[in-house]
């Protein structure tokens, strides 16, 4: 048994608290029991434990955290939309896979006000899919109205960008299957398309 | 004289946060800041009440626009994700490419977000999209750098809760003095692991006075996180 005077190496505690069946677990223990001091530095491993599973932590420099104050505040925060969602009439259309080893497809929705579609080019090796597509409305006063398209993902909005009836948009990113593309119309509706892949 | 009051609008509410103004729109509230305050003396102020608010007060107030809750959440959160993009191996400039990027992405999803007490995995998540996507963008091979980054479905929960035990403990040995943050980083998350007399030698301190100060700072450290949780 390890006298109370000689403690075991902190190496051995750190051992124990990660696996406390480790071959020495009986010996430290009944060490811990009369050691005061041992107790306060087990205390303080247990603490840290699952914060020393971290394989890098590093900081961020402070010019870096005060670059992002200034950018973001360049932007009023992100305000929730009052977004109707616009039920899909008639059925959807979607295209089957085109323009063969590509892996280029397409998806197209008709809706009452209009229409949207767009191609999906995946990217050639590693690297950003391209979203290509245009959106008619039928509505001739939106004729000239700046339309908002968002692209997200879950809870991640990974980038928007805005078009016109009639005009071509082209959105680039790194995705992942099931991402979203919303056309926010000023009425307030959103036109949602998934993922052709996520479907 | 008349009594020395707030003004009628916007009205000032009691809040922890120091003097926001609550201005209501509609059905909901915005928080604005006063024309006349000390921008710097008052984030201090802020800094210091900062545990107060959980991961989901301060999304609830970025969303109504209060900047100082934004300030708030990217200081909780900036070294988990520098870290992180670090992690998976890009260099400096490529981590600070990112650490714009992720932040400006949280800001333009804070409406969709449906799960603020889960914030630390939306931010690890976006960090590892964006790393890739950094990576490739400049044509390099990293090694550790794959597509699974994309896949917030290749993320470990035990990656996750690491992290955000780490950026917890870390926010809270910022509110100790130097010489406590130091000591306690040494014994308990270098991962080297020193050896005491290393711990001596970098800290100043004798080794035989290693242990009660460990005690003390040890305490102290425990009932900031106490007082967090």
């Amino acid at each position: 048994m390890t006298p109370a005077h000689r403690h075991p190496a902190p190496d051995a505690w750190r051992r124990w608290v990660e696996d406390p069946s480790a071959p020495e677990a009986a010996e430290l223990e009944a060490h811990l029991a009369r050691c005061e001091s041992c107790r306060a530095l087990v205390d303080g491993l247990r603490l840290a434990a699952p914060a020393r599973r971290v394989a890098h932590w590093e900081e961020a420099p402070e010019d870096l955290v005060r670059a992002v104050f200034a950018r973001t505040a360049e932007r009023a925060p992100a305000r929730p939309a009052r977004t109707r969602p616009v039920p899909y009439e008639p059925l959807d259309i979607r295209g089957a896979a085109i323009a063969g080893d590509t892996g280029t497809r397409i998806a197209s929705r008709s809706l009452e006000g209009g229409e949207i579609g767009v191609f999906v080019t995946p990217p050639a090796a590693e690297g950003t899919w391209k979203i290509r597509g245009k959106v008619w409305l039928r509505d001739e006063a939106l004729a000239d109205t700046e339309l908002r398209l968002v692209l997200a993902q879950g809870e991640h909005v990974l980038a928007s960008t805005t078009t016109r009836s009639g005009q071509d948009f082209v959105l680039e990113e790194v995705l992942a299957p099931g991402w979203q593309l919303e056309l926010h119309l000023p009425t307030g509706d959103v036109w949602t398309l998934e993922d052709p892949e996520g479907e | 004289m008349a009594p020395d009051r707030d003004p009628p609008w916007p009205r000032r509410v009691p809040d922890p946060l120091g003097h926001s103004w609550a201005v209501p729109v509609g059905s909901s509230t915005i928080f604005v800041r006063p024309p006349d305050s000390d921008r710097e003396e008052r984030f201090a102020r802020i800094l210091a009440a900062a545990d107060r608010f959980s991961d989901a007060d301060l999304l609830g107030r970025c969303g109504a626009g209060d900047e100082d809750a934004w300030r708030l959440l990217v200081r909780r959160y900036q070294n988990l994700v520098y870290s992180t993009a670090r992690e998976v191996g890009l260099d400096g400039d490529e981590a600070a490419d990112v650490f714009q990027e992720v932040w400006l992405e949280l800001q333009r999803s804070i409406p969709r977000i449906r799960h603020p007490e889960a914030i630390p995995r939306w931010l690890i998540v976006a960090t590892r999209r964006l790393s890739y996507k950094v990576a490739t963008r400049r044509r390099r091979l990293v090694p550790g750098i794959s597509r699974d980054l994309v896949d917030p479905g290749t993320l470990p929960d035990a990656e996750i809760e690491a992290k955000t035990a780490r950026a917890r403990i870390e926010a809270a040995l910022s509110r100790l003095d130097g010489k406590c943050a130091r000591l306690l980083r040494l014994l308990f998350l270098d991962p080297a692991n020193p050896a005491y007399e290393e711990i001596s030698r970098r800290t100043g301190l004798a080794i035989g006075s290693i242990g009660p100060i460990r005690s003390r700072c040890l305490n102290r450290l425990r009932k900031i996180l106490e007082e967090n949780s």
